[in-house]
């Protein structure tokens, strides 16, 4: 069998070599018989036409040598490849259109592909990924899935699966630091001293944290890569060190990260990591839920019995301490680049699946542009094909030439997707992007096209070479051998026509999905723009005042906020001025205290409560309205009675019916009874699309806290009044963690999602209807083109041309119905599907519906005048004569 | 010089062909006046039959061929016999008695 191979390449290869042996060979057998009949005694002369008359056709030795050698294959592929790029050429209109259409199509696939795998696939960087897993706890009533410091080392500690356990906050600051001569505002992120040993990770220069250093007093930091590079690449650098302005802290730089270490944190460039170190106060708060954990498994331990082990720990956990770890379930579950909440994993294959199926829609819009296009080409190879098979051609023959004619196409579509794709990508792998409220940021996530992304689209160009080659090759080679020699035209519609028209179908009708989930996004964008947010948020301008890190002392910070109040109400245009521990839609989360109301049985559970602490002026300054009672002035001093202001929500689920003004809570946190002295309106709390929930409002005169945002309302456009707040700030001595902001910022962070999935699915949609429009345009042409003769013969008729317009478009208006109504029912078959995703859509959205329906409809009856005018217009001599 | 050919069927060719080069490694030429002689002038191998079988006898590895000098002094392709060819010969040679003692006994009695 070798042997055979051998010769099979060799014949393949070296084929000039090859038909020299063989001729070689038989003019030796020519020249041996010629001797022969002359030394027989015949003439030269008759020696040799005899012997060439006993060759045969020399020929058709060759022809079965070849065809014995079996390499037809290959060399009729070669055939068939350069004879396509011929025809392909020849056609360049429509060749180019489709590969055009096929281009754009397959790198919109190959960049949902590559966002799959950089979201999905990719693991994180540390050696042997699949070893390490998440650790985190999941709670019924709360969203937080953080585990305490107490709680980390003891699972660090007693386990029996892992090799090591680490923990990092899920969290990235922006802090403005100096390293060496360079002032810059750095990333920073945190982890604890055996992180970088559990993920396996060696340094690139100097050293990793080692165990222990998260008890010193001053915590060391890593720079990473692209920090280092970035601020000079100091091959010097390690032991100098980083100070953090808001906190004057000198960190010592103990070592830089490898190229591929992006943070700790997906998704986010860090340039500092630090140990955990400074937050020494949450080692022994058991309550303090802030670490996520990642471990290593031993080798040889599986996900099971890690799951089984740590199952155990925290059940231990929970008897030992039940005040706060009762109810915690620990789950485990393999890292992956979003190691943090399963809903992150969840919501990230969502959106990767959505991304896919709408770029693959896109390539199938394509495809089927590209399916009727070759469908056209092929009525004119009609004779072409008659006479192949005529000289013996089967139709598995004829097939496969014109499969390849549409493989060159896909193969050069698929190449130049990928080629754009990589290019796009390639610049989006590194960028920054300013998150209003927090600075700059700069992302790090790898969309970068890799092997794998190359092997997914040669898979999808198979697909789609099969998928518009298919139909338009099993049509051509059904040969009617006599009728078509013969230059009998077809009258009216055929096979061929329901083919063309089923392709123009599903094109109108993936168009219409894909509009039809342009619509939603922007119906859902409005609807979150149009919320009721219960206050103004118009004029506000706030910024966060951190007198802990300041170092101003406890007993001072009274009056330092008195200071600053005073201080920003003197400023010209500030209408009020408010202090409060939190304000709306900022922080996603905020804490919870747990109440009873006095009065209700002992028995009766407490129930969790989220909290804010606010001024006097909190309410007027947001323009949150009062509905009963008072806000809080000064006569709730420390000393007074503890009062707190209710939301509505509230009044109406603890005291319905009644006015609870003057009523009484049990506060679990210190045993305290409130008294409720007011009512205030409903409003967002945490996010824009939240149902309405009970809030409380302490009183800030009654419990001073370290850091709060002062908060002004101006007369006139807010963004006037961030520098003059800065200068309020740094007057009183005070350094800012924090740039001051506008509400306005906060809201459109708070759409940022929305406003981007907007765009991206614009842009798709852009691109489907383009595709669509172009496909339908041609699927127009050339019906019309075909029936150019029968046009001829009823204009020479009589007919009127303004009849067979009519024509045409009524039978446009049937197909384009057809797909319109199809792209529908899939629409809302996808309202349904992706509800969740959207804020207030009803499954059936007829304000989405019924315009992207006119639409798509106006579109099509444009595109089909546009396209049979020019050919009802013609003279009926010219159309009878063009065949 | 008209002879009638006898149709050789495709196997019986290549049994020859093997049986033939088992003496000694011959070009085609030599091969096919060598069943002419042999034959008593019944069997004329044509070209267009015996090129082809000696392609597919060297394409399962039964003979190989290299170039060399004929007795007078032209370039020839030799073909000689491999160790498989040999064990083939034998197989094929056993095969070909047992069809014709088959089909001899058929013909006697019937």
């Amino acid at each position: 069998m070798l042997n055979d191979l051998r010769l099979r390449l060799r014949s393949l290869f070296k084929k000039n070599a090859v038909e020299d042996e063989i001729n070689d060979e038989l003019r030796f057998h020519f020249d041996q018989h010629v001797e022969k009949l002359i030394a027989s005694g015949m003439s030269p002369a008759e020696s040799r036409r005899r012997a060439r008359r006993a060759i045969g056709t020399d020929d058709q030795i060759r022809e079965q040598y070849r065809d014995s050698s079996g390499i037809r294959f290959v060399e009729t592929l070669l055939l068939d490849v350069r004879y396509g790029t011929r025809i392909l050429l020849k056609n360049w209109k429509p060749a180019s259109i489709a590969a055009f259409s096929l281009a754009v199509a397959m790198a919109l696939g190959v960049a949902g592909l590559s966002v799959f795998n950089g979201i999905i696939l990719r693991p994180p960087v540390a050696a042997e990924p699949k070893h390490l897993v998440s650790i985190y706890t999941t709670v019924p009533a709360s969203d937080s899935h953080n585990i305490s410091y107490p709680d980390y080392e003891y699972y660090r500690d007693n386990n029996h699966s892992f090799s090591g356990v680490a923990a990092f906050p899920e969290q990235v600051s922006r802090v403005p630091m100096t390293v060496g001569r360079l002032d810059e505002a750095g990333t920073v992120e945190s982890a604890s001293d055996n992180y970088f040993g559990a993920m396996g990770i060696r340094p690139f220069l100097g050293r990793f944290f080692v165990p222990g250093d998260d008890e010193k007093k001053v915590p060391e930091a890593v720079l990473t890569y692209s920090a280092w590079k970035r601020w000079g690449a100091d091959p010097k650098i390690v032991g100098k060190p980083v100070v953090f302005m808001g906190h004057q802290r000198a960190l010592t730089i103990v070592g830089v990260a490898p190229e591929n270490f992006t943070g700790v944190v997906f998704g986010f460039s860090a340039d500092v990591i630090t140990t955990l170190a400074g937050n020494s106060q949450t080692f022994t708060q058991r309550d303090n839920r802030w670490l996520r954990l990642i471990g290593r498994l031993k080798a040889g331990v599986t996900r099971e019995s890690a799951r089984a082990d740590v199952r155990v720990l925290s059940g231990q956990l929970a008897a030992a301490y039940p005040k706060e770890d009762k109810d915690r379930a620990v789950v485990v579950s393999p890292a992956t680049v979003l190691s943090s909440e399963p809903d992150a994993q969840s919501t990230a294959e969502l959106i990767s699946a959505v991304l896919i199926a709408l770029a693959l829609m896109v390539l199938l819009i394509a495809c089927a542009n590209v399916a009727n296009l070759l469908l056209g080409l092929a009525t004119g190879r009609k004779q072409e094909m008659l006479i192949r098979s005529a000289l013996g051609a089967n139709r598995g023959r004829l097939i496969r030439q014109l499969l390849t004619e549409s493989a060159i196409l896909c193969a050069f579509g698929g190449t130049a997707g990928f080629l754009i794709a990589s290019v796009a990508l390639a610049q989006f792998s590194q960028f920054s992007a300013v998150l209003g409220l927090f600075g700059t940021f700069r992302f790090a996530v790898d969309f970068r096209t890799n092997g794998i992304v190359l092997l997914m689209t040669i898979a999808l160009i198979f697909i789609a070479s099969l998928a518009t080659g298919l139909t338009p090759a099993i049509y051509a080679s059904a040969t009617n051998v006599a009728g078509a020699l013969s230059g009998e035209a077809v009258i009216g519609g055929t096979r061929k026509s329901h083919v063309r028209n089923a392709l123009v179908v599903i094109q109108v009708a993936i168009c219409t999905l894909v509009m039809v989930g342009v619509g939603l996004c922007m119906r859902s964008l409005q609807n979150l723009r149009d919320v009721n947010l219960g206050f103004s948020a118009r004029s506000l301008t706030s910024v966060m005042i951190d007198l802990q890190s300041n170092g101003v002392p406890e007993a001072q910070w009274p009056n330092s906020y008195r200071q600053l109040k005073q201080a920003a109400l003197q400023l010209g245009g500030v209408q009020s001025c408010s202090l409060a521990l939190e304000l709306p839609l900022i922080d996603s989360n905020w804490s919870t205290d747990g109440i009873r109301v006095v009065g209700a049985s002992d028995t009766a559970q407490w129930n969790q409560i989220p909290v804010n602490t606010v001024d006097g002026d909190y309410f007027t300054t947001l323009g949150i309205p009062l509905l009963r009672g008072r806000a809080f002035n000064s006569s709730d001093s420390k000393r007074a009675p503890e009062v707190v202001v209710i939301n509505h929500n509230m009044a109406k689920t603890y005291w319905p019916g009644a006015d609870p003004i003057g009523k009484q809570m049990h506060i679990q946190d210190g045993n305290r009874v409130v008294t409720v002295v007011g009512v205030v309106g409903d409003s967002k709390y945490n996010a824009l699309d939240e149902t309405v929930h009970p809030v409380i409002y302490y009183a800030l005169s009654q419990h001073y806290l370290p850091g709060l945002l002062l908060t002004i309302r101006t007369r006139g456009n807010p963004r006037f009044w961030l520098q003059p707040l800065s200068q309020m700030v740094r007057n009183h001595g005070l350094q800012l963690t924090f740039l001051p902001f506008t509400f306005n910022e906060v809201m459109s962070f708070s759409l940022l999602i929305p406003i981007l999935t907007l765009r991206v699915v614009s842009v798709l949609g852009a691109l489907a209807l383009m595709l669509a429009i172009l496909g339908l345009y041609g699927a127009i042409f050339y019906s019309v083109n075909e029936r150019k003769r029968e046009i001829g013969i009823r204009i020479a008729l009589g007919a009127q041309p303004s009849h067979l317009l009519k024509l045409f478009l009524r039978q446009t208006a049937i197909i384009s119905g057809l797909g319109v109504s199809v792209g529908l029912f899939l629409g809302v078959a996808a309202t349904i599907l992706l509800r969740s995703q959207f804020y207030r859509i009803s499954p059936v959205e007829m304000q989405v519906l019924i315009p992207v329906a006119v639409a798509m409809i106006l579109i099509s009856m444009g595109i089909a005048y546009m396209a049979a005018r020019p050919w009802i217009k013609v003279e009926p001599m010219e159309a009878v004569r063009h065949t | 010089m008209s002879e009638s050919h006898l149709e050789l069927p495709q196997g019986t060719l290549d049994l020859l062909i093997l049986r033939t080069l088992a003496l000694e490694p011959q070009h085609g030429w030599a091969i096919s006046e060598r069943i002419h002689q042999i034959s008593s002038k019944v069997l004329q191998v044509q070209q267009g039959s015996l090129y082809p079988a000696l392609h597919r006898l060297e394409r399962h590895g039964w003979i190989k061929s290299r170039w060399g000098a004929s007795d007078n002094n032209r370039r020839a392709k030799y073909y000689e016999l491999t160790a498989r060819g040999r064990k083939q010969l034998e197989a094929e040679k056993t095969a070909w008695e047992k069809l014709t003692t088959a089909v001899a006994q058929i013909l006697e009695t019937a």
